[in-house]
């Protein structure tokens, strides 16, 4: 009796191990398209028209994204496939117009094919990473940098650049905003069918990085009032973090 | 008269045969080297010694480190057979008290020739993967090597003569066998001598300073003047104009993030008017001119003068540059912003930058000239 049950606990053990390993995995690509009113994100060579007459350009646009999984079916059947615990959106090196079309491009290694039904991401560093720090890290890692000493913690979202506030064209104003903290680190899922496939692999998520530093008429970061901040103006870490939060969009 | 013309005759024939013999003596191939034939490969592992605050350093899987690797890596590194002229080794602008620096705002080279840029300590390499040399343009530490050996401002020798002197050496054939497991001189090539020198500066970890033994190990305090010099430097209160923000850049554990930034050194009115246009040699992008590595704090005390090219000779002299908040130009970074310091907190804050001071690194044994 005693053998008869061992065997048939392997051949149960060896059917689901068989099941799993022959599901095709692909690598998925993830998309992050960046504009500023509209018009694509370029760091460097392009100004925006912003509120005011301000104009502005980027240096630096950056974002962390932790614990992202695509979903499988829904309620008590809800699965998920991790593609990464974390990952930096770094829109650095976007200084050309067909850089900025193409936008930020990860890749997740051998992810199962399937039918998914949403995506799940957390805007910012999750609190277990935030309590860790660069040395946990060797790099190049996402999390080698970025790094606040002070708060022993991670700047979740960096916006650096320049802004003409005289309407002179010479930029001389100096844009640095760094927000983060774990209060401000909110998961976000986006429920839409997707279809990860050897043809179509590719999730595509856009931000009008505008949105995330003016709301409307009233509610906007002067930029002739206030050029930099360190998350020490609650406000203003609350603004950009909840607005970069709604503004990323899985269309 | 005619015995003295065959004297000559034969004199000059011997004279002759002893010059020529010569050649036979630089015998690139000889298995008779009883050193070189008794060699034996020895691929014992070098255990880095890594304090816990630290990263792990990456090592790079085909180039491991060994014992004996590490061990020709530093009689290379000291060995002034690498220039043409035999003066100059990597230590001749690297050394050690100066935390692998030269005290000079140029470097010098082969016969005195004065280079572009300061000497950069060797510091925590093993931990850089974003490009090495001030302004990036080689990626592995093993390139890095190679390229002081060809610059002409440097030890201006070239990848032929460099593997033929080894293989003539009477020492290192039989060095290189052990570590490579090599059949035959001719097989000693430049690649496995800057993977031998690359291994040894994989080992020239700091971590050990008065900073890391209080705030990581614990042991003892800061003293006050320290402990306001460590606000200063780290915490960032924007709005505020009596904190620097130092650590946006140089933030724990390495002090150092590898990337390029222009720091508001020069101003220039387009940014081709650079002097040296830093890592726009190397992307050819225009927005990467006048950016330069952020180099490490660790250890800064010993590495006067300060910036590419040594234009600081003390660290109260950089302060007062980033005091100024730099000059505007368009691809500053933004966080170099003006800020005013008393002059107490100028000494508070070099009084923590000179924690950084790591003696046990510069007085490391296992660093120093073996020969």
């Amino acid at each position: 009796m005693n053998k008869l049950l061992f065997i048939l606990l392997t051949f149960i053990l060896f059917t689901c191990n068989k099941e799993t390993s022959t599901i095709p995995k692909v690598n998925v690509n993830l998309r992050v398209i960046g504009t500023f009113n509209g018009l694509p994100l370029q760091m460097y060579n392009q100004n925006y028209e912003y509120a005011d007459g301000v104009k502005i350009k980027f240096q630096s646009f950056n974002f962390y994204l932790s614990d992202l999984y695509l979903i499988k079916g829904s309620g008590s059947g809800t699965e998920k496939v991790l593609l990464s615990e974390v990952v930096l959106i770094n829109f650095k090196d976007i200084q050309s117009l067909s850089a900025a079309e193409k936008g930020v491009e990860l890749v997740f290694k051998n992810i199962p094919i399937g039918n998914y039904t949403g995506f799940q991401a957390g805007i910012g560093v999750a609190p277990r990473l935030n309590a860790t720090g660069p040395a946990s890290y060797p790099p190049p890692h996402p999390l080698d940098e970025n790094y606040w000493s002070w708060a022993a913690g991670y700047v979740f979202t960096k916006i650096e650049g320049n802004a003409d506030v005289d309407n002179s064209e010479k930029f001389a104003t100096k844009l640095t905003f760094h927000s983060g903290g774990d209060a401000y680190y909110k998961p976000v899922t986006w429920t839409k069918p997707i279809s990860i496939s050897k043809e179509s692999s590719d999730i595509v998520l856009t931000l009008d990085v505008k949105d995330i530093i003016w709301k409307d008429q009233i509610n906007y970061i002067d930029f002739r009032k206030i050029t930099t901040d360190h998350s020490v103006n609650k406000d203003i870490v609350s603004f950009i973090m909840t607005n970069l939060q709604q503004g990323l969009k899985y269309p | 008269m005619h015995r003295i013309l065959i004297f000559c005759f034969f004199l000059t024939l011997a004279f002759c045969l002893v010059s020529c013999k010569k050649d036979p003596e630089i015998c690139v191939d000889c298995l008779d080297d009883i050193a070189f034939k008794q060699a034996v490969q020895d691929t014992t592992p070098y255990i880095l010694n890594v304090p816990s605050w630290l990263p792990k350093p990456i090592i790079p899987s085909d180039n491991k480190l060994t014992i004996k690797g590490v061990a020709l890596g530093r009689r290379l590194f000291y060995d002034p057979m690498l220039s043409k002229d035999s003066t100059q080794s990597c230590a001749s602008c690297h050394s050690l008290d100066k935390s692998f620096t030269d005290g000079l705002p140029l470097s010098k080279g082969e016969k005195g020739l004065v280079g572009v840029r300061n000497s950069m300590a060797l510091v925590n390499l093993a931990y850089n993967t974003r490009g090495f040399f001030w302004d990036g343009r080689v990626n592995s530490l093993e390139t890095q090597v190679l390229h002081p050996i060809e610059d002409p401002l440097e030890m201006n020798n070239t990848i032929q003569e460099v593997e033929l002197r080894l293989r003539r050496n009477k020492m290192y054939p039989a060095l290189f066998k052990e570590v490579f497991g090599i059949n035959s001189k001719n097989e000693i090539t430049i690649d496995l001598l800057v993977k031998a020198i690359a291994q040894f500066e994989r080992t020239l970890i700091s971590g050990n300073s008065r900073y890391d033994q209080i705030i990581w190990g614990q042991k003892g305090f800061p003293e006050e003047n320290e402990a306001r010099g460590i606000e200063l430097f780290f915490i960032e209160f924007a709005g505020k104009t009596n904190h620097p923000g130092c650590s946006h850049c140089h933030f724990n554990p390495l002090f150092t993030d590898n990337q390029f930034r222009n720091n508001g050194l020069d101003y220039v009115i387009s940014l081709l008017d650079f002097k040296d246009p830093g890592r726009r040699n190397v992307t050819q992008n225009i927005n990467d001119s006048g950016r330069f590595r952020v180099p490490t704090l660790r250890n800064i005390t010993y590495t006067a003068p300060y910036m590419h090219d040594g234009r600081f000779k003390t660290l109260e002299e950089v302060l007062q540059h980033y005091e100024k908040g730099g000059h505007g130009v368009i691809n500053e970074d933004p966080n170099i912003l003006p800020f005013k310091l008393s002059d107490r907190d100028k000494k508070d804050l070099i009084a923590f930058l000179n924690m950084l001071s790591d003696t046990s690194f510069i007085n490391n044994k296992y660093f120093s000239k073996p020969f």
